[in-house]
């Protein structure tokens, strides 16, 4: 039976190893071994819990803004504090332009080549290309001119001999089924995509400050100073600034990202079929309505099994039953001792033993929800939205839905959506919700700056003894939630359970897989040596394990790996 | 939809690395010290980029020139100092595919060259790596390349026609302007208690950098020859 190892994974955030054994053309068994940032209960030992997101948001290059949020929240619950309407406006604002950017480079920079042959393009006729495009889409940048120009771009790339960014990929692998013309669509698309993420990460700048590593969070609220008629602060040149740019992502959102999945989805649908793995899903709320943090415009809960009769809400960011059900095991990864333990609890004393696969294969922990292992992201996100009854979650899935239909032929349940393209799907959908309550929660910060309120702080008092905390933010790959605890002002503790761990873990002690093993499962393989089935799957997830270093490295190590033994 | 470039002409620093993992913060922790001794003239923007993924294509794209700061291992000695063309960067003489970070360089290279928006000249600045492991502070051998580096960027940027001067001493209690590192954390920014034009409450020291840096992204299927 063989057994293929992919070391690294490219194409992610951070470093990933896979281990899959294939028997009969497809994956038996799976090891998910990732390099996972630790370390950051050492950096705060000791420090001003109102600086701890500074440092927090650089555990990952892509994704700061996420853990600056988590970081300020779980001071801010530790301490009771409500802070101002707007700081919550603003945070939510942040929330969406930063998953916005997030989700549009996932699909086209670091998922599309899996699915899309670039080579293929070029045998592709432009009208016909643009035919299909304006078929599917009424974006106005698909016409025959813009399609001849890709084209004619991707032609002199592959003539001067070298693929430059699209080498190494998978062009003519059997399970490539794009006909030249959809391929040349996607490619174009690719193009403009750079354009549109490029402009929410600058409705992010202009609200943080600077991106990445943000600098307008503070705990009691933002540091942006709101007045309307200084340039200095957030005025309104700016917020309009922010408007017009949340509105040109959210048109490319709905008008070329969605259908690009859809068809994309339409077109390998057998690949609704695998990957489903663990079907268990948690969210957290998110995007509060009011100071207080009671209303929110993204309901959380949890879903057991893929039935959503068993949805359960997780009400807010105090939540008791989220509060008491999560724990971290350690049983197969590379720390001392075996046992599963609550955040607050939580230690991180490393013990590396080598790959062992029926022992210790990961640095990674396996994060549990009363005891169950949990799927968290776009999926969840969108699962949980339906189940709860959630309007924009229901009316986008279903446009979504008819889409793959039209070009399947083929009614698709909702079942399908436990999937590997259901994870792509769902991506989608979550970024067509995310573009109308960007727009939404935009207006109810100007509406609130109207009417007088430019409020955006509280001073936090630390009492002396202990207080424990926790921070719950919905990022673009899932629940993520940080765990503080603090005495007499200062942090005594700090655990973060991000999204890519509860995915990316390893089996627990009970030998029950986590969502990336077990979503391999099942997978078909036609060829060992060019495992792009596995890639599909496992890029699916958007995994993010944390660039822990970027050091550019000359030590001469090997090629990423691919091995089929 | 997008004019021409205000970018084009730009000359960006670009600062790589992790702050939390000591030698290989290098990057921000030069661009700090670097932000808070020079005045830059219109034209040049100097970014603490952190650990950046593919959107490191945009921050490349349409620019002049690009000349990135960052640590790197396995080019000899601790805290001696390299320069990396084009060529370099790309080739496999600098680094492999398997690093997380080289990816998203190249790629940002490559990416930008596909879309006809890559900068005429490209070059990497990097100081060998002594030390990697969590930590806020550089080592003592990295932390003397700094100054060598950074006359070292000041011949870059000069061969580009571009010159920083020094600023003056800062007036005793600007904060804002003290050295503060990447993380400036002795001195967070604090908002005073709220009131509608919040008092001491300074914009970030980077504040505004959206508007320095391109307001709006290069045309990347643009006209460029």
């Amino acid at each position: 039976m063989p057994r293929i190892v992919i070391d690294p994974v490219t194409r992610i955030e951070g470093h990933l190893r896979i281990d899959v054994d294939v028997e009969g053309g497809e994956v038996r068994d799976a090891w998910s071994s990732g390099q996972m940032w630790r370390g950051i209960e050492l950096i705060l030992q000791d420090r001003d819990p109102r600086d701890a997101w500074l440092f927090t948001q650089r555990i990952c290059g892509v994704c700061t803004t996420v853990h600056a949020i988590a970081s300020v929240r779980a001071v801010e619950n530790a301490l009771d504090l409500t802070i101002p309407l707007n700081a919550q406006l603003i945070r939510n604002l942040l929330l969406a332009s930063h998953s916005l950017h997030d989700h549009v480079v996932h699909f086209y920079h670091l998922s599309a080549l899996d699915w899309v042959d670039v080579v293929s393009a070029l045998d592709a006729d432009p009208a016909e290309a643009s035919r299909i495009a304006e078929s599917l889409s009424p974006w106005p940048r698909n016409g025959r001119r813009e399609m001849e120009r890709v084209k004619d771009r991707l032609a002199s790339l592959i003539s001067s001999g070298q693929l430059g960014i699209f080498a190494n990929g998978y062009w003519g692998h059997p399970a490539m089924h794009l006909s030249p013309e959809v391929n040349l669509m996607a490619v174009s698309h690719y193009l403009q995509a750079l354009e549109y993420q490029q402009k929410a990460n600058q409705a992010v700048a202009i609200l943080g400050g600077k991106t990445p590593n943000i600098q307008n969070l503070a705990v009691g609220g933002v540091a942006n100073a709101i007045s309307l008629d200084d340039a200095a602060a957030l005025d309104m040149a700016k917020l309009y600034h922010v408007r017009d740019l949340l509105d040109e992502v959210g048109t490319f959102v709905r008008e070329v990202f969605l259908p690009d999945v859809a068809a994309i989805g339409g077109m390998y649908p057998e690949w609704l079929g695998y990957g489903a793995g663990v079907t268990n899903y948690l969210a957290v709320p998110d995007m509060p309505l009011d100071a207080g943090a009671t209303e929110f415009d993204l309901p959380g809960g949890t879903i057991f099994g893929g039935d959503l009769s068993t949805f359960e809400p997780i009400r807010d960011f105090k939540d008791k039953r989220f509060e008491e059900s999560v724990t971290e095991g350690v049983s197969r990864a590379w720390y001392e001792g075996s046992e599963s333990k609550h955040p607050w609890e939580g230690e991180t004393v490393p013990d590396y033993t080598g790959f062992d696969e029926d022992g210790k294969y990961t640095w990674v922990k396996a994060p549990r929800f009363a005891g169950h292992a949990m799927q968290v992201g776009p999926l969840a996100q969108v699962l949980v939205g339906y189940a709860s009854g959630h309007e924009g979650t229901r009316r986008w899935l279903g446009e979504a839905l008819r889409m793959v239909e039209n070009v399947a032929g083929v009614p698709i349940p909702l079942e399908a959506l436990h999937s590997t393209l259901g994870r792509h799907l769902a991506r989608a959908v979550r970024c067509a919700v995310l573009s109308e309550l960007a727009v939404r929660h935009w207006e109810l910060l100007v509406e609130n700056i109207g009417s007088g309120d430019t409020d955006v702080w509280v001073e936090p008092v630390f009492p002396s003894g202990e207080q424990r905390g926790f921070g719950l933010h919905e990022a673009p790959r899932g629940t993520l939630s940080h765990w503080v605890v603090i005495r007499d002002g200062r942090i005594a503790n700090y655990q973060a359970v991000v999204p890519s761990t509860w995915n990316a873990g390893p089996k627990d002690e009970h030998g029950v897989a986590g969502p990336y093993e077990a979503s391999l499962i099942g997978n078909p393989v036609a060829d060992p040596e060019q495992p792009l089935e596995v890639l599909r799957t496992i890029h699916s997830f958007d995994p993010c394990l944390a660039c822990a270093i970027h050091t550019f490295d000359g030590t001469g190590q090997e090629r990423a790996m691919v091995r089929a033994v | 939809m997008t004019s021409a470039s205000s970018c084009a002409g730009l000359v960006s620093v670009l600062g790589i690395g992790n702050a939390l993992m000591s030698d290989d913060g290098l990057g921000p922790h030069f661009v700090a010290r670097f932000q808070d001794r020079f005045d830059l003239p219109e034209g040049l923007e100097v970014e603490d980029v952190g650990t950046p993924g593919p959107e490191l294509i945009y921050r490349v794209s349409g620019r002049r020139a690009v000349i990135v700061i960052d640590a790197v291992r396995g080019f000899g000695r601790p805290g001696r100092i390299h320069r990396f063309t084009r060529q370099h960067i790309l080739s496999g003489a600098t680094g492999t595919p398997t690093s997380p970070h080289d990816p998203f360089l190249r790629a940002a290279i490559l990416t930008s060259e596909f879309a006809g928006s890559a900068p005429d000249r490209i070059i990497l600045l990097g100081a060998e790596v002594h030390r990697v492991r969590p930590g806020t502070q550089l080592s003592s051998v990295m932390q003397s390349a700094v100054p060598v580096l950074e006359e070292l960027l000041r011949a870059e940027l000069a061969d580009l026609g571009v010159s920083v001067t020094q600023r003056a001493r800062p007036p005793i209690g600007d904060r804002a302007r003290r050295s503060r590192g990447p993380f400036h954390p002795e001195r967070t920014i604090r908002p005073a208690a709220t009131r509608s034009t919040p008092r001491g409450v300074h914009p970030p020291p980077d504040g505004g950098r959206a508007e320095r840096s391109c307001d709006h992204p290069p045309p990347l299927l643009g006209m460029r020859p």
